[in-house]
């Protein structure tokens, strides 16, 4: 009869009283009656850098990318990330000439919010620079070989999801599973575990998030009213960090777009898993210092 | 973008391709072409491979009685692909419901629900659901996307009403375009998380509508659920008042219980229905919503 017997599990209400995911709630809309709007990113005492950097003319009046102005965009995002003199010397700050390097992106053909093939190429185009040859780099989104890899780049985009609130750079990494479907389960919270497979673990360099186009949306497939033309990418090192950036954004959008809130459902569990339980980074606003380059109007984060 | 998909999947789609076996409701036809585009590529999935088509997403047609799908690509030379989705969904109420998860956009007369918005257009008719897009909006796609719906909707002889649990909400401050109907938790914790355990036992058997009030004094949401008997309603409420509002259960009528986190909440039996007010600014605005709700299923109930 139920579709879910057995374990009643964590209440919107239990959500909602816990310290730390009563700021993850707030970051994904949700109405806090007694709780005031969470201090964001500042720049004392950070733990993480995200490097957010947007071009008014990244993308064309269609919604087309231009490639050279996405090379430029990326360039600058990964010299300020790394906060180096030039883009090259930042690119060899992360990556050697003998990494094996994996560049992981999102396919999601099904919901069509792939990773833009400009962003894949500009980042390939920058790990030639270091200079990693081409025969030393895997770009794939299923089947990347992680084992035979000493680096990876995390390239994956930001969208709204129907199961795990929405998607960005932790959960690019489910199909390091042989089962992804897997971590659909109990609420997706444990998203964050395939970052310690022994393939995986501690090989992430870098990570573009691609934001050009953001889905801010209800799912399962996309519907284009819900499609920003942001024209960025955001630069990190931590997935927590960038994705919780990448969730305020989201919500961001979706308040913009409805004009009152419009709170993410579900909530993202895993993020703040990825924290507290993984350890993969940080989801505190607070400690996260949030570099913004270029564009400014419509930025909202 | 979806020549990609057809190429990624190419390989598996072969095998899938299937011919509608004469047990199968009647199909609604896909015109060879609309305006300059021409049917280019088909497929068809069921329940048991939905995931190939919406890998990390199914869940949410399979929330709902999800027969089979079958998808169309139709092609123009130097135009944007359209894509045409047409799902079996088991009945025109979960037709209706799978387009209710997200009732907004402009609404367009095709003689029956439909919304468009951006290139892409969501209907429902009979027990089927169509959802056609294209790849990119101009003057031309939304004309041939809209006459796809017009084409595709006429040879469908079903009609569609809403669910008539839908009829049973009050008039009154219902927001419009915000009442999704539903059955299971994965599509309530899609509109508003209530919680990972199933609290208001909440399956197929059910019946259910979410739909948003607008007041004087503030916002709230009101939730009905039909249970198949008189005993799962109220073992929900029990459930739902214990372990959701913790308060006692031996509660008999309407309990409005002040929630710090979100609000005031309001829940009150009337088997087989259960009432559930949620994120109330005011204790009068839930205290409203129920007694009006009730008053609604009374005439429901005496109009048959």
């Amino acid at each position: 009869m139920a579709d879910h017997d057995g374990d009643l599990g964590l209440t919107r209400r239990d959500f909602l009283r816990q310290a730390g995911l009563a700021t993850l709630a707030g970051l994904a809309g949700w109405r806090l009656l007694e709780g005031a709007e969470p201090a964001l990113f500042s720049t004392k005492n950070p733990l993480a850098r995200v490097v957010l950097a947007r071009d008014r003319n990244v993308l064309g009046a269609d919604g087309t990318p231009d490639a050279r102005a996405v090379r430029r965009v990326i360039a600058l995002g990964v010299q300020a990330l790394t906060e180096k003199r030039d883009a090259r010397t930042a690119w060899r700050h992360l990556f050697r000439a003998s990494d094996v390097v994996g560049v992981k992106f999102s396919r999601c053909t099904w919901m069509r919010v792939p990773t833009h093939q400009e962003v894949i190429d500009a980042v390939l185009d920058g790990l030639r620079t270091v200079p990693v040859p081409d025969g030393k780099m895997h770009t794939k989104d299923s089947g990347l070989p992680a084992r035979d890899c000493t680096a990876l780049v995390n390239v994956t985009c930001l969208k709204a999801h129907p199961l795990t609130g929405f998607a960005g750079a932790i959960k690019n990494y489910i199909n390091f599973h042989p089962k992804p479907d897997h971590y659909h389960h109990d609420n997706s919270g444990k998203l964050g575990e395939v970052w310690l497979r022994p393939e995986v673990k501690g090989k992430t360099r870098l990570i573009v998030l691609d934001l050009l186009t953001p889905y801010f949306g209800t799912g399962p497939q996309i519907d284009p009213r819900y499609r920003a033309h942001y024209g960025g990418v955001l630069l990190a090192t931590d997935p927590v960090a960038a994705d919780t950036v990448a969730l305020r954004l989201c919500q961001q959008l979706r308040d913009r777009y409805k004009g009152k809130p419009w709170p993410l459902s579900p909530p993202p569990f895993f993020l703040a898993a990825a924290d507290k339980e993984y350890r993969l980074g940080t989801s505190d606003p607070k400690r996260i210092n949030l570099v913004r380059l270029g564009w400014k109007e419509g930025a909202l984060v | 973008m979806l020549l990609a998909r057809m190429s990624l999947l190419g390989a598996v789609l072969g095998l899938m391709l299937k011919v509608i076996s004469s047990s199968s409701p009647p199909l609604p036809v896909f015109p060879e072409g609309i305006s300059e585009w021409r049917l280019a590529e088909r497929a068809t999935f069921d329940r048991s491979n939905l995931f190939d088509f919406i890998d990390g997403g199914a869940e949410v047609y399979l929330a709902y009685d999800f027969r089979h799908l079958s998808v169309a690509l139709y092609r123009a030379a130097e135009k944007p692909d359209i894509a045409v989705e047409l799902y079996d969904m088991g009945s025109s109420d979960d037709a209706y419901g799978v387009l209710s998860v997200d009732p907004t956009g402009e609404h367009v007369e095709l003689g029956t629900m439909a919304r468009y918005g951006a290139g892409l257009l969501r209907l429902c008719k009979g027990r089927w659901f169509i959802r056609i897009l294209a790849e990119r909006e101009t003057r031309q796609s939304r004309g041939a996307v809209l006459d796809l719906g017009a084409s595709m909707g006429a040879t469908i002889a079903e009609d569609s009403l809403p669910p008539r649990l839908l009829g049973l909400l009050p008039k009154e401050g219902l927001r419009a375009d915000s009442a999704t109907y539903f059955h299971t938790l994965t599509t309530l914790n899609q509109l508003y998380y209530l919680s990972d355990g199933n609290l208001l036992g909440l399956g197929p058997d059910n019946e259910a509508v979410l739909a948003e009030y607008e007041a004087r004094t503030g916002d709230a949401k009101l939730l009905i659920v039909r249970y198949p008997s008189e005993e799962h309603c109220l073992s929900a409420r029990d459930m739902f008042v214990t372990r959701y509002l913790e308060v006692d259960a031996s509660v008999q009528v309407a309990l409005i219980h002040r929630v710090e986190e979100t609000g005031f909440v309001g829940i009150q039996a009337a088997p087989p229905y259960l009432i559930v007010v949620l994120d109330g600014l005011e204790r009068s605005l839930v205290e409203t919503l129920l007694e009006r709700t009730i008053a609604s299923l009374a005439r429901g109930e005496e109009d048959g």
